[in-house]
């Protein structure tokens, strides 16, 4: 009976207010600088991240721990081991490497077909949209084959155009995805 | 071909940096580079690598030689290229010294960019190098900042006028940070500080000696580039740790400051040194054979291992700093907070954990554990 009172007390009051994501993406796309932006508000040159970043954000009044992951192709492995433990994926492109856009829509396929990945809701950045020869939002949806994804009536899967070092979109992004986080939770939760 | 994975990277890459060219970083000549620009089909180390990510992948495309799959593709662009080779395309157009962003951004690193990457492809290119105008102009089509001719003959000065600036800056940083940071973080950057300027004028003199010989300004002048570099470092992380206090007190941060700075410290004090050997073997002959210059050697050897003892002694002293005498920072924080009561009674309160530390501090050297826990005070 006490424990009854208890989880209806946790779900009324003390509600889960933390979540975690992980930052994804190849090497050089813009994941570091994007995290550096919405957690210090200024542009760093960054290093290859070796390993994994962490810091902690808010959106929403919501606290978000981000792990920002290295992009270099060793070190895409470790990627899936972090599916589990995460209420939302963030991919981030470089708008302006046309070279590799395919390398890319190969990363997120493995995304969309990884089963774990496949129950939280992803976000992927067209970063660097301040370059000349930038791809824009709905053609990269195109060339990445994910309007299928996108088009469905509560979709888990956004293409957000942004810039890190003009910053647009970066707000609009973490906010959708907090927004879908907090909407599937729900499901859920009724379910 | 293109996408089929290249199976022995490490061979290629440990015959690769046996030439003493592609075993230096093509930006700031450090050694072991463990990056490449694979557009330029050069090896870069993993601080410049910043540089060339921001210019963009277009430009700039880096890999890891250890934590990146290499193709055939990417191994052939490593192949026909290599850091000698762009060194001396670039040294005709007289851009081998300029900084990154403009050395990158010219016509003739766009032009070589391009006939590299037809190069490995075996395919036909037939435009000829850009004359030495053409080369210099950036590709947006403005020109290359020039240095004034002035500048070129006062070198010394420049030298000089440099590293005072970075004195005053770091004065500034440490004055700025000193409320937020404590006894440790703020003991290191005094002494650091105060070691900082006795080489610098170490350094001064010894400059004026050497300063006949062009192969020892060479190393001056790259010697002056690896001090600036110490004192931005030492200045961002100043910063840096300024913030983290603002937000959350955690006091690690202060000690890794230390630990920075002081890496900072021994890797000019190497750098010199080598770079005073590799001038010294260069010119051996020339001094031998001239009683004037043979004689002006001996004075810069004498000089070179004065600045050695200093800095090992630097090391030395940092480790076991006596805290008797008043130092410069706290002269500094008791004029500044002459006159506001609030920052008078922090400014006790401070002193207070200040003693306490002392105390603490001279505990654990009499232990016997005393030594490691410096040492692993100075790695953090």
């Amino acid at each position: 009976m006490g424990n009854w009172f208890t989880n209806v007390w946790d779900r009324l009051f003390n509600e889960k207010r933390e979540f975690k994501l992980v930052i994804i993406g190849l090497d050089a796309a813009g994941k570091t600088t994007i995290l550096n932006k919405m957690r210090f508000d200024e542009y760093i040159n960054s290093a290859p991240t070796i390993g994994v970043n962490t810091e902690d954000i808010q959106v929403k009044n919501i606290n978000i721990k981000v792990f920002d992951l290295a992009g270099q192709e060793k070190m895409r492995n470790v990627w899936k081991y972090y599916y589990s433990s995460i209420e939302g994926i963030i991919f981030v492109l470089d708008s302006g490497d046309t070279q590799r856009i395919m390398e890319a829509k190969d990363e997120i396929q493995n995304l969309l077909t990884n089963d774990e990945a496949k129950q939280v809701p992803i976000l992927i950045f067209a970063n660097k949209q301040d370059l000349p020869n930038a791809i824009r939002g709905p053609e990269m949806t195109d060339m990445l084959g994910l309007v299928e994804y996108v088009n469905k009536k509560t979709p888990t899967v956004k293409v957000q155009e942004s810039s890190a070092v003009q910053d647009r979109g970066l707000l609009e992004g973490f906010e959708w995805i907090v927004d879908r986080i907090v909407q599937l939770a729900q499901q859920r939760s009724q379910q | 071909m293109d996408k089929k994975i290249y199976d022995k990277t490490d061979q290629f890459f440990g015959s690769y940096t046996s030439s003493e060219s592609n075993n230096r970083c093509f930006d700031c000549k450090s050694a072991a580079p463990q990056w490449a620009s694979i557009t330029h089909g050069i090896l870069i180390c993993f601080v410049c690598t910043s540089e060339h990510r921001q210019l963009g992948t277009t430009i700039s495309q880096v890999r890891s030689i250890n934590l990146d799959i290499w193709t055939e593709k990417h191994i052939a662009m490593m192949k026909v290229g290599g850091n000698q080779q762009f060194k001396e395309f670039l040294e005709k157009y007289n851009l081998e010294t300029e900084k990154p962003k403009i050395k990158y951004m010219t016509k003739a690193a766009n032009f070589y960019r391009r006939k590299l990457a037809s190069m490995a492809t075996n395919t036909v290119f037939s435009e000829d190098d850009p004359d030495y105008d053409d080369g210099r102009l950036m590709t947006d089509g403005s020109s290359v900042p020039t240095r004034s001719p002035q500048d070129a003959a006062n070198t010394q000065d420049q030298i000089e006028e440099e590293l005072k600036d970075i004195d005053v800056q770091m004065m500034d940083n440490q004055n700025n940070g000193s409320e937020q940071q404590t006894k440790e973080g703020h003991q290191s950057s005094s002494t650091a500080n105060q070691y900082f300027s006795a080489f610098k004028s170490k350094a001064g003199s010894l400059f004026d000696k050497m300063a006949s010989s062009n192969v020892i300004q060479k190393a001056s002048t790259s010697a002056k580039e690896m001090y600036q570099k110490a004192g931005t470092v030492a200045k961002e992380t100043g910063t840096k740790v300024k913030t983290k206090f603002d937000e959350s007190g955690v006091t690690n941060v202060a000690s890794q400051t230390a630990g920075k700075i002081a890496t900072g410290g021994k890797f000019v004090g190497g750098y010199i040194v080598d770079k005073a050997k590799v001038a010294k073997n260069a010119v051996g002959e020339k001094i031998d054979n001239n009683p004037k210059l043979s004689s002006a050697s001996q004075a810069a050897k004498e000089k070179v291992g004065v600045i050695g003892n200093a800095i090992s002694g630097m090391f030395g002293k940092f480790k076991s700093q006596k805290r008797d005498q008043p130092l410069p920072y706290e002269e500094i924080q008791q004029q500044n907070n002459i006159g506001s009561d609030s920052t008078q009674n922090s400014s006790v309160n401070n002193s207070n954990n200040k003693e306490q530390e002392f105390e603490m501090y001279d505990d654990k050297d009499n232990q016997p554990n005393a030594k490691e826990d410096d040492q692993n005070k100075i790695r953090i």
